[in-house]
């Protein structure tokens, strides 16, 4: 590669190798293949379409008492409920799989507030005491994410899990029809009123924070175990908060987003 | 059913190309045909109106995800492309001397990279998609991949100085 051709000359060789790449491929025609997988799928029995809030699921799955009742079925199911508030699902069930690494989080790249609302509306606690996020990140999965990490000071105790302060998520969603189940387990949900707004406040237990994956199938990433969390809509937005707080400082919180 | 089939047929070579930067040559039919299917249980998650090539890419790309076993593949896929002798398009023989000359060492400089900077510089100029389209198909912030590709192309060109000047 001569090194008088600079980066225009770069941009050149890397598109090259597309060449070489379709070079590789060939021509090959899926259609017919696709098509006949899904009549195939189609016939015997559609797969249910999951609704549009479904796909921008936050699971938080309760695996202490799911485990006590995974041998038994018919008590597995009567406890198997589900407590939804807007893009945000709870499930009184085991995790999908159990994460390797429960302190780690997965909060998407690194990003500043600013950037963060080119995507959409953003809200940030002004309570006192919190100062500006130590952090912003940015997941495109899960529809878009944005998380703001407040470190643990003085005000603010290092949750268990993750050793921060305080976790703010917000995801888009539509924020209707906000759907009520209650879990039967250690993990308690009680529902909460935070002005005009209406959540839920997790705590009593383990449970574990999953992502769906942003086609909606049913693959989940990135479970890692939380701590106390409330979880609230504001129009479009749900949000949840997690750290190692009470209620009435988590609500607090939730009422200081601007 | 049969307008889907149309829908695949015009975008499963940009869909082939994602799926095989990210997981591999050998496994981007799988894996493409895969997108397909599930991007079509997914549709009504389409928002109307919105771009289809970027969302459907972005399927693509996390169903290859799912199958990529190690970093690295594509572009040893490349390279076993580049020497199994591909088909090129050159102007002149000058011209396709200093593409294959250049193409090796891109290759290798690129081999170097960390995946993160390796999918961006794919996506951008593997499968010449915009910043916007990028990030939508990484699941990255739009500001993410313009550092992400400034810093992978200033290492690429560190890189290939390196290897022009210790040879």
């Amino acid at each position: 590669m001569p090194d008088t051709g600079g980066r225009a000359l770069l941009e050149r060789e890397l598109r090259t190798l597309a060449r070489d790449l379709d070079a590789e491929l060939g021509e090959l025609d899926l259609s017919s293949a696709v098509v006949r997988r899904l009549r195939t799928a189609a016939a015997p029995a559609r797969r249910r379409v999951p609704s549009p809030r479904r796909r921008l699921a936050v699971v938080l799955v309760a695996a202490i008492a799911a485990t006590s009742v995974a041998a038994l079925p018919a008590a597995r199911a009567a406890v198997n409920r589900i407590f939804e508030i807007g893009a945000v699902e709870v499930r009184d069930e085991p995790p999908p799989r159990v994460p390797s690494g429960s302190a780690t989080l997965e909060l998407g790249e690194p990003t500043t507030l600013a950037e963060a609302r080119d995507h959409g509306p953003v809200v940030v606690p002004t309570a006192a005491g919190l100062g500006k996020p130590d952090e912003v990140w940015f997941d495109g999965r899960a529809g878009g994410a944005v998380s703001l990490v407040f470190r643990a000071g003085p005000d603010l105790p290092a949750a268990e899990h993750t050793g921060i302060g305080l976790l703010v998520q917000e995801f888009a969603g539509d924020g209707q029809e906000v759907a009520r189940k209650y879990l039967a387990t250690d993990v308690r949900a009680r529902p909460v009123v935070i002005g005009a707004d209406e959540g839920v406040f997790l705590d009593g237990g383990d449970h574990y924070l999953f992502y769906t994956d942003p086609t909606g199938a049913d693959v989940y990433e990135d479970g890692r175990l939380v701590g106390n969390a409330l979880i609230l809509t504001r129009g479009t937005l749900t949000i949840r908060l997690e750290g190692d707080l009470p209620l009435d400082r988590m609500v607090a919180i939730a009422e200081s987003l601007r | 059913m049969d307008a889907y089939g149309e829908l695949v047929r015009r975008y499963q070579q940009d869909a082939r190309r994602t799926a095989a930067v990210i997981a591999g040559v050998s496994v981007a039919d799988d894996a493409t045909q895969e997108a397909f299917v599930r991007a079509h249980r997914n549709l009504a998650s389409f928002r109307p109106g919105a771009p289809f090539r970027p969302w459907l890419l972005a399927v693509v790309a996390n169903v290859a995800r799912n199958q990529r076993r190690s970093a690295g593949r594509w572009t040893r896929a490349l390279q076993q492309s580049g020497e199994r002798g591909g088909r090129h398009v050159a102007v002149s023989a000058e011209d396709e001397m200093l593409t294959r000359q250049g193409s090796s060492a891109v290759r290798a400089a690129l081999d170097a990279l960390p995946q993160r900077y390796r999918d961006v510089v794919a996506c951008r100029y593997l499968l010449d998609l915009s910043e916007a389209e990028t990030a939508r198909v990484l699941g990255l912030a739009r500001g993410t991949v313009k550092s992400r590709l400034s810093r992978a192309l200033d290492r690429l060109e560190g890189q290939l100085h390196h290897e022009v000047h210790d040879a």
